[in-house]
């Protein structure tokens, strides 16, 4: 739990640092709708686009360029797989397979936002800490489990455009790396939108 | 930073599982195993005895109806003969080669699981065994001689259908146990309430068998 606590604090410091001196006290929080597509050993496991995901974040803004935040986040994984015979070292079993994967981002996020002046700010970003994964299997009543936190990073990039005083709309793609850790390591694309309040 | 508590709480305490079983044929699993070192082809037939053991923790009510019984131990045979084997009466001179033992666990115990040293208590009776060599030493205590070697340990939720074939020519009177030379488990199936019952026992039973092409002996 400690070691947990250090990635995100980790993360936390090294954003702060980032940041600079501070010229604008400006506070962001963002709800996103998350659709998150599986890469690498997550995709062998569950090869299933997630459309169950949501994101929020909130932090401030320390120049007009340059945010710091917290972001956390939730994604499920799903896929089930038809009944079907497995070979278990001395057992053959059939049954009906199910997987989920569900995915807790708990980050610091740092951007940089272009065009200041402008109402399209595309931006670019990074956000590094924990992920929480619960892998799980379902196999008749019996439920195999691996629920492992991980450090991870996430390099992102989008755009938020105005439509309000204090309103955007946001829409970005973000990169997900759970770095390995109770034997799995875990990678998916989300791409979010979303609305964001800078005031 | 309280808000850290407020997001990690969540984390901690849900999970989400859509798309999951539906039906209760969605959880039924078959599973089987076998002794590699059992020579199948040699075996050519077989005896059922014509009930099935109900096996009950202690101080706990049998909450197994029995409506299925016959079907099950049906199946079983027809499944048994279409492997080409041939069926034995019982209390021969020449008893059969294999015998089928069929018992389903009722227990709303979790806890419980199927314990080998219970073979005699619940088998014992059977006036089958009168025909083999080795059983006059057969008594309490004796168990399966697991095909794995060790016992299967599926959770054995209420209403799973566990068939044995019971080899007595492979009696080890060492380690008391009796040969098994396969197993079957046939998990969840006779959950009450649910739908298509009978189809779903047809259906697993076929797939214990289907799942074990080295039972064949045609």
């Amino acid at each position: 739990m400690m070691k947990n606590i250090r990635y995100i604090a980790l993360g936390l410091s090294l954003m702060v640092a980032l940041s600079g001196a501070a010229q604008v006290v400006d506070y962001y929080s963002t709800v996103n709708y998350g659709i998150s597509v599986p890469l690498g050993d997550t995709k062998d496991f569950i090869s299933n686009t997630s459309f169950r995901g949501f994101s929020f974040e909130f932090g401030r803004f320390f120049t007009e360029e340059i945010s710091v935040g917290f972001l956390f986040a939730w994604s499920v994984f799903n896929e089930s797989f038809p009944r079907d015979t497995y070979e278990l070292e001395d057992l053959t079993l059939t049954g009906n397979l199910y997987r989920y994967i569900n995915a807790f981002p708990l980050m610091a996020s740092g951007r940089y936002y272009f065009s200041p002046d402008s109402k399209f700010r595309p931006y670019l970003g990074l956000a590094s800490g924990a992920y929480v994964i619960n892998k799980v299997s379902d196999f008749g009543v019996h439920r195999y489990e691996n629920k492992n936190w991980h450090f991870g990073l996430a390099p992102e990039a989008g755009i938020i455009f105005g439509i309000g005083t204090e309103a955007y709309l946001n829409l970005g793609a973000r990169y997900n790396h759970a770095f390995k850790s109770g034997g799995d390591t875990h990678s998916w694309l989300g791409v979010q939108a979303g609305v964001t309040f800078i005031y | 930073m309280p808000w850290i508590l407020v997001t990690t709480i969540p984390v901690l305490m849900m999970s989400c599982y859509p798309g999951g079983p539906s039906t209760a044929e969605d959880i039924d699993i078959v599973g089987t195993s076998y002794d590699k070192e059992f020579d199948f082809s040699a075996a050519s037939s077989f005896s059922l005895p014509d009930t099935i053991i109900h096996m009950v923790g202690n101080g706990e009510e049998d909450s197994l109806g029995r409506d299925y019984d016959i079907m099950i131990i049906n199946r079983v045979r027809d499944q048994m003969i279409s492997n080409g084997y041939t069926e034995e009466p019982l209390d021969t001179l020449n008893p059969a080669d294999v015998v089928m033992l069929i018992s389903a666990m009722s227990s709303t115990n979790s806890g419980l699981y199927f314990d080998p040293a219970w073979w005699w208590g619940y088998w014992g009776w059977w006036p089958g065994w009168s025909g083999y060599p080795g059983a006059p030493v057969w008594g309490p205590g004796w168990g399966y001689g697991y095909p794995v070697g060790y016992p299967v340990y599926i959770s054995y939720s209420t209403g799973t259908l566990f068939i044995t074939m019971i080899h007595p020519e492979s009696t080890n009177i060492d380690e008391k146990t009796i040969g098994v030379p396969w197993m079957a488990a046939l998990n969840s199936l006779l959950q009450t309430g649910a739908q298509n019952t009978e189809q779903r026992i047809t259906d697993n039973i076929d797939q214990a068998f289907k799942q074990s092409p080295y039972l064949k002996t045609n």
